[in-house]
């Protein structure tokens, strides 16, 4: 699929402006990601582009919610995410007129939401990497001989029960911020690895690294709880001696 | 055969640190051939590293289990929030 990183459809990228509030997040290029809804109607567009109020409210009802849902995913706080729904609506309604149909109108907003959270990881505070998130760094760097493997027994994924969910949905929030948004593009919102590169503004290298240690990172805090839950057999002591 | 910490398997030429630097590729189906083939071939030869990516692949789908929206139709956007879009577009 064919897209522009810095432009779509004629419109401009705005991811140099900090104030997210007055200056809406850049508008991405069109790909076929998870999207919040099809949205691709011309007669809805048309409207929108006719600057229809009650189009402009309809989409809201329509796409707001699960909006609202991936931006709590991303920024682990629903004052942050109502505020980057706000900035991502805001930005794609006042620049429709740009909008050129090339891709659903559901795609194209949700990238400009993916943005607009960026912005607002990009503007608040950075949560400083966790002590495990360091440690994932160390098996990066080395390999997994170094550290003692907890040899899981926990449940199929496909038949995690509420609270091992809820606490799977935990660990991910208490990732630093850049390793929860590097695991939200590509495992979740399932974004490829150039157009991860494209929405961070780092290279294709860095992405892999990144996301390498993400999931590193999110390994460790799942295997901690595996073990401590009793859902993990015993730990490899070291990989010399659990070997056959 | 087995591997100590660091070292080369004769047959698969990949050693466990060069595992962990593929480990992304492979899951994300980005590993070349030849590559993968060596890939694989540790995997079926070193048990710490089969282990260590049966985790990492758990992990992901743990991840993708607990966080993705499925298919059903999320709840409404709150009021406030609606309003507030619709001041701030002056509509």
């Amino acid at each position: 699929m064919a897209m522009g990183p810095r432009t779509m459809g004629g419109t401009v990228d705005l991811r140099n402006h900090t104030n997210t509030a007055s200056s809406p997040a850049s508008v991405p290029a069109p790909v076929e990601v998870a999207a919040p809804g099809d949205f691709g109607d011309a007669a809805l567009v048309a409207r929108l582009k006719a600057g229809d109020a009650r189009a402009f409210e309809d989409v809201i009802r329509e796409l707001g919610g699960r909006m609202l849902a991936t931006a709590v995913r991303m920024l682990s706080n629903e004052d942050d995410a109502k505020e980057a729904v706000q900035d991502a609506f805001l930005s794609a309604f006042r620049n429709i007129q740009n909008f050129d149909e090339k891709s659903k109108f559901g795609t194209w907003l949700h990238r400009i939401l993916i943005n607009a959270c960026l912005m607002k990881l990009r503007t608040r505070r950075r949560k400083p990497a966790s002590s495990l998130d360091e440690l994932a760094e160390r098996v990066n760097g080395g390999n997994h001989a170094e550290l003692p493997i907890a040899s899981w027994r926990e449940k199929n994924p496909d038949e995690l029960d509420d609270e091992t969910r809820a606490r799977v949905r935990e660990e991910i929030q208490h990732l630093s911020d850049e390793h929860r948004t590097i695991i939200m593009l590509r495992d979740i919102e399932e974004l490829n690895t150039e157009e991860t590169a494209q929405v961070l503004g780092i290279s294709v290298s860095a992405v892999k690294t990144r996301l390498h240690r993400a999931r590193l990172a999110l390994r460790e805090r799942l295997s901690k709880y595996f073990v401590e839950s009793g859902q993990a057999g015993g730990a490899y002591g070291g990989v010399e001696d659990s070997r056959p | 055969m087995s591997c100590s910490k660091g070292d080369q398997h004769g047959a698969a030429h990949v050693s466990c640190k060069e595992i962990c630097q593929f480990l992304c590729d492979y899951v994300d189906h980005e590993l070349p051939t030849a590559q993968r083939e060596s890939f694989l071939q540790h995997m079926r030869d070193c048990g710490p590293c089969a282990e260590y990516l049966r985790q990492y692949e758990s992990t992901i789908k743990a991840c993708k289990k607990c966080m993705c929206p499925g298919h059903s139709k999320p709840p409404p956007p709150p009021e406030d929030m609606v309003r507030a879009i619709m001041k701030a577009m002056g509509k």
